[in-house]
C-alpha cells in the first residue's frame, strides 16, 4: 500500500472552492442589484398624486441598459459555468492509484449498510483509511434514498436496482459523528437515517482488514 | 338594467355561486377558494414550525410530519398559488380584451369544481384510517406505490391530484382558446396587456406539463389498484417517476410564478407613469421564451440521481439559459422606475418586494443550476429557501400586489392604504426572517422531522420559526383589508391608478353591442351595477358542471376506498361511492348533452374580433385542437414510459406469442375503416343528407364496437385461457394499462356518435349546422392514430 495521495485535490476542496466563487459573486451581483434598485425607487419617488401621461422620456436609453446589463449577466453565467465543468473534473474522476478503497453502500428503511470487498459490512459506520481514494459505490434496498456526507461535500442518491458512485478523501483520522445523513425523504425514519464516519491511519486499517472474519 | 335586476331577484343567493358560470362570479370563487387552501397550508407550515422551533422537540412524531410536509407542498403549490393566479385570469382576462366571458364558460365552472372538489379529496386522506400520504409532494415512487405507501389515504390523495390534473386541462383549453379567440375587434397581438399574455404563458405552459404528472399519476394508481408494476423497483421504476415527475414539476415553478410576474408588469407603468423599459415585444419575447425553456431544464432535479455526466452539463447549461429571459424581465422591471414619478401605494410596494425577493431567490437559483455545487446543497435546507424566495415568495408578494391593484376594479371600493402598508412593513420583514437563515442551514437535510442538538441548528431553526408564526399573524390584516373593501366602506373613482389598460377603460376596444353586456359597465363605480351580470348570464346558471365535478370525484374516491389488492378490510366499502359517482357522472353528461341539444345554453358570440388563426375558424374547433395536443402528450408520455419499463428489461416475450397477430391485424382494419366511414358521415351531413349521415355513422358505430368487442375477447382469452394479466410483468402491465386507456378513448367516441346519432334523428343536424359530426371526426382520426402507435408496440415488437 503506497504512501497517502494527500497532494491531490479532493472532491471536498473542488466544491468549496466553487462554493466561494458563487458566494462573493452572488452576494455581489445580489447586493449591486438590490441596491440600484432600492435607489432608484427612493429617488424617483412622488408624493402626489398626478395623472400620469404614461411619456417615455428615456427613450432609447432604456433598451440600451437592459441589453447591457444583460450581456454582463450572461458574462457572469459563463464565469460560473467555467468554475463548475473545471470542479467537475475533479469531482467525478477519481485520480488511478493503487491507495483505493471500494465500498459498497445500501440505504435501508432506516439504515446504512457498509459491504467492504472482503464480504464484512458494518452498519451505521463507515470506516475508511486516512489519505485513501475512497470509491462508494451506492443503491438500495427499498425506496430513494441520498447519501450525504455534508462536511466533505459529496453526495449521491441511493436508488433501488442502480449503482451510483462517489469519490472522496480524508485526511484526519478520527470519529466524525453524524457526519452521514439521509437527503431524501424515504419514510417514517428519515430523520434517523445518520451513520458515523470513521477514519483511520493507514496501518490500523490495515491491521482491521487482515483481521479475516471466518465464516 | 331593471329589467336584468329583477331576473336577478328570483335566483337565491346559493343557487348563484352553484351554479354560475360568470367568469367575474368564477373568479371570485378561485379567489376565496385558494385562499382557503393557503389556510389550510399554512396551518401546517405552523404546526412544521412549532416541531422545528427547537431539536429534538416531539410536538409532531414522524409521521405526522411527513404528513404534513407533503400536504403542505402540494396544497400551497397546486391549490393556493397556481389557482390564485387562476383566479385573476378568470376576472381580468376577459375584460382586458374585451370579451364577456371565456370561451367556454361552463367548462370554466367545471374546472372551479374540479379544483375545489379535487383539493378537499387531498384534505380528507388526512383523516382516512392510516393517515394520508407522507412521501412529499415529488410523490417520488416506490416510496409512493402500495408497498411502502399503503392504505386508502395516499390513494384518495392521488385520485385528489389526478382530477386536479383534469381541472387545469380544462382550464387552460378554455383560456387559450379565450385569448387566442376572444378578443375584441383592435386588441390584436400587439394590444394585449402584459397580464394577459402572461397568463397566455401559463397557461400554454400547464397544457404541456401536467400531461406528463397526468400519465405519471395514472401509471402509479394502475400499479397501486390493478397491481400492474410500472414503479417497482425492478422495472427501473424510481427513475421513470423523477423524469415524468420533473418534466412537469419543473415547469410548475413557472406555471405558479409567470401571472405573478404579469401582474407586476402592469402594476410598474401604472405606478411610476411611465412606459415599461425595453419593448413590450422583448418582455413579451422573454416570457414566450420560458414556455420551451422551462421543460428543457427539468433534469436539474436530477443532477445526483447518477445521469450521464454529459447530461448534468447540458441541463446545468440549459438552466443558466433560463436565467437569461428572466434577468431581461427583471432587469427591464427595475429600469423602468427611471425617470419616472412613483408612487408608492401598497400594490407598487408589494410589487417590488416581490422583485427584490425574486432577485435573492433567482441568484440562489444559479448556486443550484452547478450540477457540481448541486452536490451538497441539493435536499437540504438552501433549497427549501431557494424555491420559497423564488416560487413562494416572489409569486405571494406579486399576486399580493395584484390583489391590492384590482380590489378596487373587484369591489367598486377602496382597501384602506394604512394597513395594506402595515401588512407590507409586517411581512416583508418576516418573511425574510422566516426563509433567509434557512440559506445559512445548507447542511441540514429537509424534511426531517427532528434534529440533535449537537447539529447546532437550533438557533437558525428557532429565528425562522419566529419570523413564520410573524408572516402568518400579519395576514390578518390583509384579511381585515379585503373585509373594508368587500363592506363597502371607503368609496373609490372608477380608475383609481390612472391606468391604461382595457379592464380600467372598458369601451375603447370593445365594439358597441359588447359594451352593453359588459357588467362592470363602461367605468362606473356602481355597485349595484357590479354585483349582477348580464341578463345573458342570469339565464346562464348550470348544475351540469358541479354535477359532473361530483360524480367524477365521487367515482375516483371509491376507486380509491376500494383497494382491492391489498386485502384491506375496506373491500366493498369504495362500491356505494364508486357506484354512486358513475350514476351522477352518467346524468351529468347526458344533462350537459341534453342542454346543448336543445340549444339551452347558448353563448352569443361576438360578431368579429381578433382572431387566430382566422375569423372563420369556430371556436370549438380551436378548442378541440388545444384538448388534442394536451391528449396527444398524455399518449406520448405513456408510451415512452412503455419504451423506457421496456428498455430497461432484458426478456421480453416473443412478437405473436402472446397476442395474435392475424386478431390485432384484422382488429387494426377494422378501426381504420371506422376513420374512412366517419369522413363520409361527415360528407354526408355536409351536404345536408340526413340519411347518409345516419347510415355512415351508424357504421362507424358498429365498426367501433366491433373493435371494443373483439378487444373484449381477446382480454377474456388472455386472462382465463393463457393467465395472462395485468399481474404478469411488464409485458401484462403495459399491455392491459395502455391498451385499456386506448379502449377508453374509444368508448368515449362510441357515446359522442349516440350523441349524434340522436341529435341527427331530431332533425338538428343540417347542412348550415354539423360542426359537431366534424369536431367528432377530428377527435376519431386521433383515436385512430394513436391506435397505430400501440398496434405495432404490442402485435409486432
Ligand atoms: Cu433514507
Ligand atoms: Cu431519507
Amino acid at each position: 500500500m503506497n504512501l497517502s495521495v494527500g497532494y491531490l485535490i479532493t472532491p471536498t476542496q473542488a466544491w468549496y472552492g466553487l462554493w466561494d466563487i458563487f458566494v462573493y459573486l452572488g452576494i455581489a451581483v445580489g447586493v449591486v442589484v438590490i441596491s440600484y434598485f432600492v435607489y432608484h425607487v427612493v429617488r424617483y419617488r412622488s408624493k402626489e398624486d398626478y395623472v400620469p401621461t404614461y411619456e417615455n422620456k428615456n427613450g432609447s436609453h432604456d433598451l440600451r441598459f437592459v441589453l447591457v446589463s444583460t450581456s454582463l449577466s450572461i458574462i457572469v453565467l459563463i464565469i460560473l459555468s467555467a468554475g463548475t465543468l473545471n470542479a467537475a473534473s475533479v469531482t467525478f474522476n477519481p485520480p488511478a492509484t493503487n491507495d483505493t478503497v471500494n465500498i459498497e453502500v445500501i440505504g435501508h428503511q432506516f439504515y446504512w449498510q457498509f459491504v467492504y470487498p472482503d464480504g464484512r459490512s458494518l452498519i451505521n459506520n463507515l470506516t475508511i483509511p486516512a489519505g485513501a481514494v475512497v470509491i462508494l459505490n451506492v443503491t438500495s434496498q427499498d425506496v430513494f434514498h441520498s447519501f450525504g456526507i455534508s462536511q466533505f461535500a459529496v453526495k449521491i442518491d441511493a436508488i433501488p436496482d442502480r449503482y451510483n458512485t462517489l469519490w472522496f478523501s480524508v485526511q484526519q483520522p478520527g470519529v466524525y459523528v453524524d457526519a452521514i445523513r439521509c437527503y431524501e425523504l424515504c419514510g417514517a425514519g428519515h430523520a434517523y437515517m445518520i451513520a458515523n464516519l470513521t477514519v483511520v491511519s493507514q496501518a490500523a486499517y490495515q491491521q482491521w482488514i487482515s483481521q479475516k472474519v471466518n465464516g | 338594467m331593471q329589467q336584468v335586476e329583477a331576473v336577478y331577484q328570483k335566483r337565491s343567493w346559493l343557487k348563484r355561486w352553484l351554479f354560475t358560470t360568470y367568469h367575474k362570479d368564477i373568479g371570485v370563487l378561485y379567489f376565496v377558494t385558494s385562499l382557503y387552501f393557503a389556510f389550510v397550508a399554512g396551518l401546517l407550515a405552523a404546526l412544521m414550525r412549532v416541531q422545528l422551533s427547537a431539536p429534538g422537540n416531539t410536538f409532531l412524531g414522524p409521521t405526522e410530519f411527513n404528513s404534513a410536509v407533503t400536504a403542505h407542498g402540494l396544497i400551497m403549490i397546486l391549490w393556493f398559488l397556481s389557482p390564485l393566479g387562476v383566479a385573476f385570469a378568470n376576472y381580468i382576462v376577459p375584460m382586458q380584451i374585451g370579451a364577456d366571458d371565456l370561451a367556454f364558460p361552463r367548462l370554466n365552472a367545471l374546472s372551479y369544481w374540479l379544483f375545489l372538489i379535487s383539493g378537499m379529496m387531498l384534505v380528507m386522506s388526512f383523516f382516512m384510517p392510516g393517515g394520508g400520504f407522507g412521501g412529499g409532494w415529488t410523490t417520488y415512487a416506490p416510496l409512493s406505490t402500495a408497498q411502502y405507501s399503503p392504505g386508502p389515504g395516499p390513494s384518495l390523495a392521488f385520485m385528489g391530484f389526478i382530477l386536479l390534473c383534469v381541472s387545469i386541462t380544462v382550464g387552460s383549453v378554455n383560456f387559450i382558446t379565450t385569448i387566442l379567440w376572444k378578443r375584441a375587434p383592435g386588441m390584436g397581438f400587439r394590444e394585449i396587456p402584459m397580464f394577459t399574455w402572461f397568463t397566455f404563458f401559463t397557461q400554454v405552459l400547464m397544457l404541456m406539463a401536467f400531461p406528463s404528472l397526468l400519465a405519471a399519476l395514472l401509471l402509479l394508481m394502475s400499479d397501486r389498484l390493478l397491481g400492474t408494476q410500472f414503479f417497482a423497483a425492478s422495472s427501473g421504476g424510481a427513475l421513470l417517476w423523477d423524469n415524468l415527475f420533473w418534466f412537469f414539476g419543473h415547469p410548475e415553478v413557472y406555471v405558479v410564478l409567470l401571472p405573478a410576474f404579469g401582474a407586476i408588469l402592469e402594476i410598474l407603468p401604472t405606478f411610476t407613469g411611465r412606459p415599461l423599459a425595453a419593448r413590450t415585444a422583448i418582455l413579451v419575447a422573454a416570457g414566450f421564451l420560458v414556455v420551451p425553456l422551462s421543460v428543457y431544464v427539468f433534469a436539474h432535479h436530477e443532477f445526483v440521481t447518477g445521469i450521464p455526466l454529459a447530461l448534468r452539463e447540458g441541463f446545468t447549461i440549459t438552466t443558466f439559459a433560463i436565467s437569461v429571459p428572466f434577468d431581461v424581465m427583471v432587469l427591464s422591471m427595475i429600469h423602468s422606475l427611471t425617470g419616472g414619478r412613483i408612487k408608492l401605494k401598497t400594490p407598487m410596494l408589494f410589487a417590488i418586494a416581490a422583485v427584490i425577493i425574486f432577485i435573492i431567490g433567482g441568484i440562489t437559483g444559479v448556486f443550484l443550476a452547478s450540477f457540481v455545487l448541486d452536490i451538497n446543497l441539493r435536499g437540504t435546507y438552501f433549497v427549501v429557501a431557494h424555491f420559497h424566495y423564488v416560487m413562494a415568495g416572489a409569486t405571494i408578494f406579486g399576486l399580493f400586489a395584484a390583489t391590492y391593484y384590482w380590489l378596487p376594479k373587484m369591489t367598486n371600493h377602496m382597501y384602506s392604504e394604512r394597513l395594506g402598508k402595515l401588512h407590507f412593513i409586517t411581512s416583508f420583514i418576516s418573511f425574510n426572517v422566516l426563509y433567509f437563515p434557512m440559506f445559512l442551514l445548507y447542511e441540514m437535510p429537509r424534511r426531517i422531522y427532528t434534529y440533535q442538538a449537537s447539529t447546532g441548528w437550533g438557533t437558525l431553526n428557532y429565528i425562522a420559526s419566529i419570523g413564520g408564526f410573524v408572516f402568518i399573524a400579519s395576514q390578518v390584516f390583509f384579511l381585515v383589508n379585503l373585509l373594508i373593501a368587500v363592506r363597502g366602506k371607503i368609496p373609490t373613482t372608477p380608475n383609481p391608478w390612472h391606468a391604461i389598460t382595457p379592464e380600467w377603460v372598458p369601451g375603447v376596444f370593445a365594439p358597441a353591442g359588447l359594451l352593453k353586456s359588459m357588467p362592470n359597465g363602461v367605468g362606473n363605480g356602481n355597485a349595484e351595477i357590479h354585483s349582477e351580470g348580464t341578463a345573458a348570464h342570469h339565464q346562464h346558471l348550470s348544475q351540469r358542471p358541479l354535477a359532473l365535478a361530483s360524480g367524477a370525484a365521487l367515482t375516483l374516491t371509491g376507486l380509491a376506498l376500494s383497494s382491492w389488492n391489498l386485502g384491506l378490510p375496506f373491500l366493498g366499502i369504495g362500491n356505494p361511492f364508486f357506484f354512486a359517482g358513475l350514476a351522477l357522472l352518467a346524468w351529468a353528461v347526458i344533462g350537459w348533452a341534453h342542454d346543448d341539444m336543445i340549444g339551452k345554453f347558448k353563448v352569443p358570440d361576438e360578431e368579429r374580433g381578433e382572431r387566430w388563426p382566422s375569423i372563420s375558424f369556430p371556436k370549438v374547433k380551436l378548442g378541440i385542437w388545444t384538448f388534442l395536443a394536451s391528449e396527444v402528450l398524455v399518449f406520448g408520455s405513456i408510451l415512452s414510459s412503455y419504451l423506457y419499463v421496456r428498455a430497461y428489461s432484458t426478456a421480453w416475450p416473443a412478437p405473436g406469442s402472446i397476442h395474435s397477430i392475424t386478431i390485432g391485424t384484422i382488429n387494426t382494419v377494422v378501426l381504420l375503416s371506422s376513420s374512412l366511414t366517419a369522413l363520409l358521415a361527415l360528407r354526408a351531413a355536409r351536404s345536408g343528407d340526413r340519411r347518409g349521415l345516419l347510415a355512415w355513422i351508424g357504421l362507424t358505430f358498429a365498426l367501433g364496437s366491433t373493435f371494443l368487442a373483439v378487444k373484449g375477447f381477446e382480454w377474456y382469452d388472455l386472462i382465463y385461457n393463457l393467465g395472462f394479466t395485468p399481474h404478469s410483468g411488464l409485458p401484462g402491465t403495459t399491455y392491459f394499462f395502455i391498451v385499456g386507456l386506448h379502449g377508453a378513448h374509444v368508448f368515449a367516441g362510441l357515446m359522442v356518435m349516440l350523441y349524434i346519432i340522436r341529435k341527427a334523428f331530431a332533425g338538428k343536424i343540417t347542412k348550415e349546422n354539423h360542426q359537431v359530426v366534424e369536431l367528432f371526426g377530428l377527435y376519431w382520426s386521433f383515436v385512430d392514430i394513436v391506435w397505430i402507435f400501440i398496434f405495432p408496440l404490442f402485435y409486432l415488437m
